[in-house]
């Protein structure tokens, strides 16, 4: 009877010491849901941050890319300016020596016609090629605004 | 002879006590079904197109022109032949600002594709973190698609729309069919991928379709039969 009582106590004593090692494993388990639960929070919050800082980022590198586009246009017509103006130059100059020539050719009978309306036809191209260089500066100038 | 019974039957009551209270004693609850939602950890990370979508200033003698491509690998851009056309220096940006040097630009022989290789692989830190995922099908008519680039060359946007049809590509006739969608683009998106539900490329943004305002999106089949046919291209010259 007294080995059956001793050995009694002693299961129930283990089975108490079982108890106890089985309690802190369970609030083990529990702090580390916890932590495991804050971690998630930390982590989706991280990627909230730099989610939007790309986005910043993204911004500003738009910017930029902006200004770089702005200043290759501005280049651009900075190199094309003298040549445009020299058109404008060349065809300013053809016209008022043409229009001395047909001064000059009125009331004048042995006047070369044909030689002045040839003249005519190249002058016309000079200034229709300075034009249409002034039109694409303008238009240079229209992109930079917008 | 009752009482003798009693006595036997009593005899075991401490041991049956002690059992229960063993057995009481050594059992604890188990703790309560965590609620951590750990499915943040489970889900499969998905490559954002804006990350691998790059921007193209293409530098011609007739000016500046700007269009949109993306990354295939860590050295290779698909992009439009037209934005790449005549291209004197091609400059390559992401969306978040790194250059890229380009080494070689190629141009389609049969579509409005081209393919720039810069001239090393990223380097480590490189703000593109992954490159894009080619599907491997064409869409189907009815299927949503997302259109990404940078259009009028200005920021960055993801436009929606859904597929609504091909129809045969107006600069190749029967040749070739193109995607017609009702997804929103400007010039400058041109080059910029077209992808699905699963941010797979599906196609490249080329055009808009003057009569209906439509856009004409490049299939994914064709872009894997250029990139498959080195013959299929020739070298970007300058004009």
């Amino acid at each position: 009877m007294l080995v059956v009582i001793g050995a009694l106590a002693g299961s129930t004593a283990w089975g108490f010491a079982n108890r106890s090692s089985a309690e802190k494993w369970r609030d083990r388990s529990e702090a580390a849901d916890t932590r495991l639960t804050d971690s998630l929070d930390r982590v989706e919050a991280s990627s909230a941050d730099v989610e939007d800082a790309r986005e910043r980022l993204r911004d500003l590198a738009a910017e930029k890319a902006g200004e770089t586009d702005r200043n290759r246009i501005l280049s651009e017509i900075v190199s094309q300016a003298p040549d445009v103006t020299s058109a404008l130059r060349d065809c300013q100059q053809e016209t008022t020596s043409l229009t001395n020539d047909i001064l000059d050719a009125i009331g004048d009978p042995t006047a070369d016609i044909a030689a002045i309306q040839a003249r005519i036809r190249d002058v016309n191209g000079i200034c229709e090629d300075a034009l249409a260089a002034s039109n694409a500066l303008e238009d240079s100038i229209d992109e930079l605004g917008s | 002879m009752s009482s003798a019974a009693d006595g036997r039957r009593w005899r075991w009551a401490p041991a049956a006590l002690a059992i229960a209270v063993l057995v009481g004693g050594g059992c604890v609850a188990p703790p309560d079904e965590p609620e951590v939602d750990a499915s943040l950890l489970d889900t499969p990370a998905r490559v954002d197109p804006r990350t691998y979508t790059v921007r193209i200033r293409n530098q011609t003698c007739e000016g500046l022109g700007v269009g949109s491509g993306f990354l295939i690998d860590e050295s290779t851009i698909v992009t439009n032949r037209h934005v790449v056309e005549g291209a004197e220096v091609l400059e390559v940006e992401t969306s978040e600002g790194e250059s890229l040097t380009v080494d070689v630009a190629s141009q389609g022989l049969l579509a409005d594709l081209a393919v720039v290789r810069l001239s090393g692989p990223m380097a480590m830190g490189s703000s593109v973190s992954a490159t894009a995922e080619l599907a491997p099908e064409n869409p189907e008519a009815g299927d949503a698609l997302r259109a990404v680039g940078y259009p009028g060359g200005g920021a960055l946007t993801v436009t929606e729309g859904t597929v609504e049809d091909f129809k045969a590509d107006p600069r190749l006739g029967n040749l070739s069919k193109v995607i017609r969608s009702d997804v929103a683009i400007e010039p400058g998106n041109s080059g910029g991928p077209a992808v699905n539900d699963e941010d797979q490329v599906v196609g490249v943004v080329y055009a808009i379709e003057v009569d209906t305002e439509k856009s004409l999106i490049v299939p994914v089949d064709t872009l894997r039969r250029l990139l498959d046919d080195t013959g299929g291209v020739e070298d970007v010259e300058s004009c």
